[in-house]
């Protein structure tokens, strides 16, 4: 367990001694506050129902390149070849970094906490349920995007494939239960497109409803991912004959 | 002790090295030898269990490499060519970052980095970054860092590939004297180095094993050629400092001699200048090549 925190940390320090935790914080920020302020004034409502939707977005733009250089640089500086000869076990690298982004993802989140406590003190009588509901679900969402993007990005050296291969995949886990989808297939699976999209799923949370089904989905996408990448280092020892 | 049992690692349908056999004792300093794409680094992957082998066994101090990779890389301390490194990262920090990784913390970890820090020298860049000191003490904090658990094997591929000569030196001097306490096995395309740092060489030249043999004997069949008009109780006169002369041809106005030992410049230099005292010119004077040695320079081309 010693490995998993050492690594986490170095990893977070790397972070944030590069730009990219500063601007994953400040882009992701932006985006969703911006969007948030304008919808809320505009229906003048205490919810942060806007501040929620726009996360399932917001996150498969922003996370993508979070986790693209998390292999491809290791590749290129040839760290890599280090960390497989470290006595470490692959999943003790594959936790420690993941950890350590996903302290990123969750220091966003909570970074939009003042907006919430800014509503609550306007006189709202904010429902505090569905906001910590809301922030949990946001939470394991972006834990779930991040986590296959880690797996993704596993297989190339070039960042850009890494993101691309990424953003892919999440659009495509995110789309299932969208509404404009789901116009345009049979009403008896619209159920199963409901149960698969991430967005779809989100939306419990964001109204307050906490389902164990929907907990142990995106639970499932990370373990998923993470025994996917931690299996994929294999292919760097293996003889590939 | 590392047993190497007919190892071959494939790429695909490409052997990086095919049915390899050697034994390394404890405390050696062994050289691999061979020109590029030779398999030196393949082998040593495999050694470091970055690589799983195709076929074969491959155990250090009886642990093997397929089964106690764990075990096997808390026995080793490596270091992969061009000594990659957390660049934004002090030299402080990486260090105990390694250490901690190999289970030292707390006063083990302090002790453990004080000692490497006195063996490679890098008291004056312990708190720089390390993209802001040289490539020299890039290499020394990479060793440090190989040798900061205490390995009972270190491996160094290619470990003075794109340094300047007194950074060379350096890393020389180093592996000279942590040769004096463990195992090192080192990688090097280049025949002087392994000649003057190791005990004992194993050549490699595409994936197989070409020769194996103690570094002496390189230096045991050297020698001086030359060629000059004088005879043989004339030249050994001249040259009685220099060690054994052997006459090859004493037989028409030109002959041939033969002087046993080093094959510097420097030497060639002093022979020639001796002789000119006497106003004696050689024909020709040149290095001659142990067997060993011709079988590296054919395989990398020197010979031509």
């Amino acid at each position: 367990m010693n490995a998993v925190v050492l690594i986490a940390k170095r990893e977070l320090k790397a972070l944030f001694d590069s730009p990219i935790a500063y601007i994953f914080l400040f882009v992701y920020l932006i985006l969703s506050l911006a969007f948030f302020r304008i919808e809320l004034f505009s229906d003048n409502q205490a919810s942060l129902r806007h501040l929620f939707e726009n996360m399932d977005w917001t996150f498969f733009i922003l996370i993508p390149p979070l986790a693209m250089r998390q292999w491809a640089e290791e590749q290129k500086s040839g760290t890599l070849e280090l960390l497989l000869t470290w006595p470490l076990k692959d999943w003790q690298i594959v936790v420690g970094k993941f950890l350590a982004a996903s302290s990123l993802v969750a220091a966003a989140l909570a970074l939009t906490l003042p907006a919430a406590f800014m509503v609550d003190s306007m006189g709202h009588n904010l429902d505090w349920g569905p906001v910590w509901a809301g922030y949990l679900g946001a939470l394991l969402m972006g834990l779930a995007y991040l986590s296959i993007s880690f797996f993704l990005s596993a297989f190339t050296e070039s960042q850009v494939a890494a993101f691309l291969l990424s953003l892919m995949a999440c659009v495509l886990l995110w789309i299932p239960g969208e509404s404009f989808l789901l116009e345009w297939i049979q009403s008896s699976t619209v159920t199963l497109f409901q149960e698969i999209g991430f967005g779809s799923r989100f939306r419990h949370f964001e109204s307050g409803l906490l389902k164990l089904a929907d907990i142990c989905y995106y639970l499932s996408w990370i373990v998923l991912g993470c025994v996917f990448t931690t299996a994929s280092f294999q292919r760097h020892r293996k003889p590939n004959s | 002790m590392i047993e190497v049992k007919q190892l071959t690692r494939s790429y695909g349908k490409h052997r990086g090295v095919s049915d390899l056999n050697f034994t390394i004792e404890p405390g050696q300093i062994v050289g691999l030898l061979g020109p590029n794409g030779a398999g030196k680094s393949t082998t040593i992957r495999v050694l470091c269990t970055q690589l799983l082998p195709s076929e074969g066994h491959v155990t250090i101090f009886g642990k093997d490499v397929v089964k106690n990779p764990l075990e096997v890389r808390q026995l080793l301390g490596y270091l992969p060519e061009n000594s990659p490194l957390y660049k934004e990262m002090l030299t402080k920090e990486y260090l105990l970052f390694v250490a901690g990784l190999h289970g030292l913390t707390g006063s083990k970890a302090k002790k453990a980095l004080d000692r490497v820090v006195q063996d490679c020298d890098l008291s004056s860049t312990l708190n720089r970054p390390l993209d802001e000191v040289s490539r020299g003490y890039r290499q020394r904090t990479g060793l440090a860092a190989s040798i900061i658990h205490e390995p009972k094997v270190l491996i160094l591929d290619e470990p003075t590939s794109s340094l300047d000569p007194n950074q060379v030196s350096d890393v020389h001097s180093l592996i000279r004297r942590l040769g004096k306490k463990i195992t090192v096995i080192f990688s090097s395309h280049i025949l002087s180095e392994v000649e003057q740092l190791c005990q004992r060489v194993i050549i490699l030249n595409q994936g197989k094993l070409i020769a194996d043999s103690e570094s002496s004997k390189l230096r045991e069949g050297k020698h001086i050629s030359l060629e000059l008009k004088a005879t043989p109780s004339e030249v050994k006169k001249i040259l009685k400092d220099f060690g054994h002369i052997k006459v090859l041809k004493n037989t028409g106005d030109i002959n041939r001699f033969e002087i046993a030992g080093d094959t510097s410049p420097e030497r060639c230099e002093s022979i020639s200048k001796q002789l000119a005292t006497a106003q004696l010119y050689p024909t020709r004077l040149q290095p001659g090549q142990h067997a060993l040695e011709k079988v590296f320079s054919q395989l990398t081309g020197e010979a031509k």
